[in-house]
């Protein structure tokens, strides 16, 4: 699945903070979003969401088995039933525990239209950015034609399964009044994969990760571009997946 | 289906537990009714006139209280953005935490009447009707308060602005409500009549009220 924004703008109170935007995404690469403080990443990624209104241009989320999805100015699709979103505020209640939080949100946003989706070819964007730990770089060695369907990233995985993957199987039934920043972050990463969107928006994904989240985050990350996914992340950080770079400036304004 | 179900068991569950004030307007009900018989003094013919009015009076103050926090709790820590992005539509959001807001509060305080008639001098079958026209009148409350609690989503503090809202909303619930119960008591008029009315604004004010409010957050951003 690709997108393609073409001609974006966005308006936020009243002040122009991007127009004339266009980009596309890659097979096998995630977007990298960089770009200083307050210049409309996050609004960007909003916008690609649907939930800011898109100014002007239109946006198009191809290769899925339904034809092109096509939100814009003039189209009144939201591309929000496609998209995961990942921002700074992480949706979860201090009274619900890991389990029923999850359940939760798999029960509530599960019921999307089936995706479908074209295999990426890897290793078109060049030379990877950044060290991969090894469960990564095996997911990436596989060619996507030879990746078995169950594996699919448009299969959701089980509450369980998710947590495990993330490494909070242990607090399953903790109440997330008690998580630390970083576990909190980690339970959003799960909620990316009790339910298969193929784009996912990653604002920020590392705050407050350790080391060791981060690896699993990009290990996710991988594995969801290596299956044909799209990611688009606004991040500081060099990014260590393979990446088209998209820098906001001032000059879009 | 399924998701609709999830989210309405996830907000009672919610307004149930420690810090969700869900059940904090069955205990405000009740003090303000306890309160009655001490400000109105000992007449028990005057208890029982005003009585109906008084619980009436009482469940609609009770109503709003946690009504600014219907989607506010959600907007504040990004749960309503994620809501916006599924493929429910916002009108069936607002419906399935409307209805859990009115089972954690119109239902246990319609429930809770009864023992506060007794404190009213309310007349057994008067206390009826009046928990009749409760039940059929508080899910009107809670949805046209649903308006102000979408309009006010973004407001820091906007419960106050929400009781200014929709407090006018509510009058015509409120005159057919106390009505139900003033016919029974007086057995000139048949009560039947205006507790069709208060039904007609219940299933009146959940669907437009919903569609209102369901458009307001949709916008909100």
């Amino acid at each position: 699945m690709l997108l393609r924004a073409e001609a974006l703008a966005c308006i936020r109170a009243e002040r122009l903070l991007f127009s004339g935007l266009s980009f596309a995404s890659e097979p096998g690469c995630a977007v990298g979003l960089t770009g200083p403080n307050g210049v409309g990443k996050s609004s960007l990624l909003r916008l690609i969401a649907g939930l800011l209104p898109v100014h002007a241009g239109r946006l198009a989320l191809t290769g899925s088995a339904t034809g092109p999805v096509i939100a814009g100015s003039d189209h009144e699709v939201p591309l929000g039933q496609y998209c995961h979103y990942l921002g700074h505020r992480d949706a979860l209640k201090p009274s619900m525990s890991v389990m029923e939080t999850l359940d939760f949100w798999q029960a509530f946003l599960a019921p999307s239209p089936p995706h479908s989706i074209q295999p990426a070819q890897p290793d078109i964007c060049g030379p990877r950015a950044g060290a991969m730990s090894g469960t990564a770089a095996q997911s990436e060695s596989v060619p996507a034609e030879s990746v078995p369907a169950e594996s699919s990233p448009m299969t959701a995985l089980s509450c369980d399964t998710a947590l495990d993957r993330v490494g909070l199987a242990h607090l399953a039934d903790l109440s997330c009044q008690l998580l630390s920043a970083g576990q909190r972050r980690r339970l959003t990463l799960a909620r990316l994969l009790v339910v298969a969107r193929p784009l996912w928006l990653l604002d920020e994904p590392t705050t407050a990760l350790d080391s060791a989240g981060q690896d699993v985050l990009w290990q996710l990350c991988t594995h969801h571009l290596v299956h044909g996914g799209v990611i688009m992340v606004a991040t500081h950080a060099a990014l260590p997946v393979p990446n088209t770079p998209l820098a906001l400036d001032r000059g879009h304004a | 289906m399924s998701g609709w179900i999830a989210l309405l068991k996830r907000d009672v569950m919610l307004a149930s537990r420690l810090g969700g004030g869900g059940f904090v307007g069955v205990i405000f009900f009740l003090s303000l009714v306890v309160l009655a018989p001490f400000a109105l003094g000992p007449d028990l013919n005057l208890l029982a006139r005003v009585g109906p009015a008084l619980l009436w009076i009482a469940a609609l103050l009770a109503t709003l209280i946690g009504l600014d926090r219907l989607f506010q709790a959600d907007e504040e820590d990004g749960s309503l953005d994620l809501m916006r992005m599924g493929d429910m539509p916002m009108l069936l959001v607002v419906l399935a935490k409307g209805i859990a807001h009115w089972l954690t509060t119109g239902l246990p305080l319609t429930l809770a009447a009864p023992v506060l008639g007794l404190l009213l001098a309310i007349e057994p079958k008067v206390l009826g009707v009046v928990m009749l026209s409760l039940v059929i009148g508080t899910p009107a409350l809670t949805f046209i308060g649903a308006v102000g609690a979408a309009l006010t989503v973004s407001v820091r503090r906007g419960g106050l602005l929400l009781a200014v809202i929709v407090m006018p909303m509510m009058i015509p619930v409120m005159i057919f409500g106390v009505a139900t119960a003033s016919a029974a008591a007086s057995d000139m008029m048949d009560f039947t009549t205006p507790l069709m009315v208060l039904a007609g604004l219940s299933l009146g004010s959940i669907v437009v009220a919903s569609l209102i409010a369901a458009l307001a957050l949709s916008e909100a951003s």
